[in-house]
């Protein structure tokens, strides 16, 4: 896992993506002072966002081996739910 | 004779301890997912109790509090970055720094929970059961990813790390890129929605 020109050429894409987890963030805290109905489905996508950023950059997942992927994937079916919860039923109940 | 297929001999293994992490990882996907849920589920069900509760939370507090986390997340890369183009300076101040901020992160979260705490809101309330334990939780896990960090400057200081040798750090960066992706979902969930 030696140095190589490939991964110097990653490191503009992880300033960027830093620079877009940032943004994302101060945005999110904008918007989580609107309505319920606007706020829940943007705050979702956003979160949604930073996190699949995280994982493909900062986790090197869309650089790295396929067979890593699984064992997230797997994890994430569990998660299915709570965004179903969050996007489907709160917006009725807020 | 007997010789190996071709097709065997060059097959190329998956690294078994980083798939480990992985693995592990998986789990503490399912882990943190039960635990939001009950905490979703528990705000549902008490509405009135969850908009009392969330009236005495710092959104701008936490929302730097989720910076700082974010910020040692990336400094993780920077520190990977450096160790595989063989720079050890640059893998020990980025790994001082997520040291730094992890604490920062930490006492930023005790500062909220003893401003909770000042206001009579306990461990013990229907929301403050779920909300304590999801955060609580998550905190000890940056608090072990600390720990981990410590360790992991202390080889470095010694020169276990180079270019060609930096598997701690890369698996370190992998837990430590997951406990800012946990925090990037309960931000949204407890403090923002």
């Amino acid at each position: 896992m030696s140095a190589n020109p490939s991964q110097a050429r990653l490191r503009p894409a992880f300033h960027l993506v830093f620079i877009a987890l940032a943004i994302f963030t101060a945005v999110e805290v904008g918007v989580s002072y609107l309505a319920p109905a606007i706020k829940i489905p943007v705050l979702i996508i956003l979160s949604g966002v930073k996190a699949v950023l995280v994982a493909l950059y900062f986790m090197h997942l869309k650089f790295d081996r396929r067979i890593y992927v699984w064992p997230f994937l797997i994890g994430l079916v569990v998660i299915i739910p709570i965004v179903l919860i969050l996007t489907v039923v709160m917006p009725k109940v807020l | 004779m007997s010789e190996m297929p071709p097709q065997t001999a060059f097959v190329e293994q998956p690294d078994n301890t980083k798939l480990a992490i992985w693995l592990f990882l998986g789990g503490e996907i399912v882990f943190f997912a039960t635990l939001i849920l009950t905490l979703v589920f528990t705000r549902l069900s008490h509405p009135s109790e969850f908009h009392e509760f969330i009236s005495h939370l710092t959104i701008p507090l936490i929302g730097v509090n989720t910076f700082v986390l974010i910020t040692s997340s990336f400094l993780v890369v920077r520190g990977l970055e450096a160790v595989r183009q063989g720079d050890q300076p640059g893998l020990r101040n980025n790994i001082l720094g997520v040291i730094v901020l992890g604490a920062l992160f930490l006492g930023g979260q005790a500062y909220e929970w003893m401003g909770l705490f000042r206001e009579n809101i306990g461990v013990k309330s229907i929301i403050g059961t779920p909300f304590f334990t999801v955060t609580g939780i998550h905190g000890t896990h940056v608090f072990v990813g600390i720990i981990w960090a410590i360790y992991i400057l202390v080889l470095a200081t010694r020169g276990a790390f180079s270019d060609r040798r930096h598997q701690g750090v890369e698996l370190f960066g992998l837990y430590w890129h997951f406990v800012d992706i946990v925090w990037i979902v309960l931000f949204t969930v407890i403090y923002l929605i």
